[in-house]
């Protein structure tokens, strides 16, 4: 509980948390004004709060490259050394930042979701709309906490993996934006029809973090509760190879 | 006490560390001395389970780094001046580790008045000189009031007063009876620090002594200079007395100034100058170190 406890002051006391945190708020504030103002929110088929919430997922970027600094940060500054010094048994320390990533994650989740509601639920009110606090916007949450919590820990297992901050972060993004697009095309060119769903990209990581915040698209990707599995196992399977990486390789 | 038997420790090609054995006793300053890139840093490295040795161990008190039960309470290690994140504070990176070892802010507050740091505590450390970064680290160490030090160059970028304390402060540790590893490259200040050398060069141990003995061993001598230095010469090697030329009429001989004033009055042979050489630690580090460091 001291280290866990230890990493948490490390994250309060710099400046990087904050504006990582600024920036999901906004991004997600944003979303959900354009969301609103193009009246997309009220008039879709889906139910306004899960529109909101998926808006708020966007803040995930954010919160991936913090999940990544929890880790990269000691190896580029030097104070991995400290930090092991404290409890020379590494793979403790990986779980006490796999915890403090999870507890950013939440902190993130709740911090975007607030932002999104800041901006339209004054907005609808204005237009005499409500939002419910129905199943739906139980939902809506429960799939933001998950996968800002997941994007986190998925940062932070990387960044044990890797070290180098520059590589986690590079690497991270090429991933999510460039390979899985990649393997995406390739599958559906050799294995399906134009436009049909393939049977392999619905099963990558960034796949899996997309089919927890659902919403469109939506048929390229597991469904919420089979996309939460996946995710989860990602994240043990990155969490062990990040163990790997910490306790083999010397800072 | 610290216990380094048979440390090897291979990269590759290079051997850093090779089949190193020495110790640290409790209530003594032992330095640590070698060239750069004698594997000083990767002794200590090794000592507090920073790096996996090849072969052999290190211990602390007969046990493992990874096993002692409190590391943060039993050691205190500076193994890198400069490891701080650049925007925390002076005070947040040492609460960063007093959190880990369940140590409370008092001693923090304690530790920043004892390197004199105080002032600039709640400022970001990417505005501290390399002297306050140093004392920091020192901070850092000593938060947890260990038994044990083990500080790789501890007086790099502190100034001659920064030195001075530093000295200070590390003897009135050992004389509270804990064990101090100091590593240096830089000589002078050792001679007056430690207690205990160990020397090292090419990763390889090439002497363990107590500084007194390191000082006054081999390296005593005798500078002797006479108008008749052939005829000297030749009577200290009958006497068996190694002796070799300096300059011009001067020798320097293998024995106490007496054996060879003596030597000289019976062979009548007349001296303008009869000195005592005893070698700096310098000169037997050198010496000691010579051929196993490459020049840099």
């Amino acid at each position: 509980m001291r280290i866990l406890a230890s990493e948490l002051v490390k994250l309060r006391t710099i400046r990087t948390t904050y504006f990582l945190l600024l920036g999901a708020a906004l991004i997600s504030g944003g979303v959900a004004a354009g969301l609103v103002g193009s009246g997309s929110a009220d008039r879709g088929d889906e139910d306004p709060a899960l529109s909101l919430g998926q808006g708020a997922s966007f803040g995930t970027i954010f919160v991936a490259v913090l999940g990544i600094l929890i880790v990269t940060n000691e190896y580029r500054h030097g104070t991995i050394m400290t930090t092991f010094l404290t409890e020379p048994r590494r793979v403790r320390i990986l779980c006490a930042k796999l915890t403090a990533a999870a507890i950013v994650g939440l902190v993130f989740a709740l911090t975007a979701l607030a932002a999104a509601a800041a901006v339209a639920l004054p907005w609808l009110a204005a237009r005499g709309e409500s939002l419910q606090l129905d199943g739906q916007a139980v939902e809506a949450v429960g799939r933001a906490l998950l996968v800002f919590t997941l994007t986190a820990v998925f940062g932070a297992a990387l960044g044990a993996i890797v070290q180098s901050q520059v590589g986690a972060i590079v690497g991270y993004f090429v991933w999510i934006l460039v390979v899985e697009s990649i393997i995406t095309v390739i599958s559906g060119l050799l294995l399906t029809d134009v436009g049909e769903p393939d049977p392999v990209s619905k099963f990558l990581p960034g796949s899996s973090l997309g089919g927890i915040i659902g919403g469109e698209g939506s048929e390229f990707v597991l469904d919420g509760g089979g996309a939460a599995v996946l995710a989860v196992g990602y994240a043990i399977v990155l969490s062990l190879l990040g163990a790997l990486a910490i306790t083999r390789r010397d800072p | 006490m610290i216990e380094v038997s048979r440390l090897t420790k291979r990269y590759g090609s290079v051997l850093a560390v090779d089949d190193l054995s020495f110790r640290a006793e409790p209530g003594r300053v032992t330095g640590f001395l070698g060239p750069n890139g004698a594997g000083k840093t990767t002794t200590l490295r090794a000592l507090v389970a920073l790096l996996h040795p090849t072969s052999g161990d290190a211990r602390i008190h007969g046990r493992h780094y990874t096993e002692l039960d409190d590391p943060v309470r039993t050691v205190g290690a500076i193994l890198e001046a400069n490891a701080f994140h650049p925007g925390r504070t002076g005070r947040n990176h040492l609460r960063t580790i007093a959190v880990a070892g369940g140590i409370g802010d008092e001693r923090v507050d304690q530790v920043l008045e004892l390197v004199d740091l105080t002032a600039a505590a709640n400022r970001r450390t990417k505005g501290y000189s390399l002297g306050m970064k140093q004392r920091l680290s020192l901070a850092g160490a000593l938060l947890g009031e260990p038994e044990v030090l083990v500080l790789d160059e501890p007086a790099n970028g502190l100034d001659p007063q920064g030195i001075r304390w530093l000295r200070d402060l590390l003897r009135s540790l050992a004389g509270e009876g804990r064990t101090v590893l100091v590593s240096s490259h830089v000589l002078t200040e050792m001679a007056q620090l430690a207690d205990d050398v160990v020397i090292i060069a090419k990763g390889k141990l090439m002497t363990q002594a107590p500084m007194a003995d390191v000082l006054a061993g081999s390296g005593r001598g005798t500078r002797v200079r006479s108008p008749e230095r052939d005829r000297l010469a030749v009577a200290l090697a009958q006497a068996g007395i190694q002796a070799k030329q300096v300059g011009d009429d001067a020798l320097a001989a293998d024995a106490v100034p007496a054996r060879v004033g003596e030597l000289a009055a019976a062979e009548r042979i007349v001296l303008h100058e009869l000195t005592a050489q005893s070698e700096s630690l310098e000169d037997v580090f050198l010496e000691l170190t010579e051929g196993a460091s490459t020049p840099s």
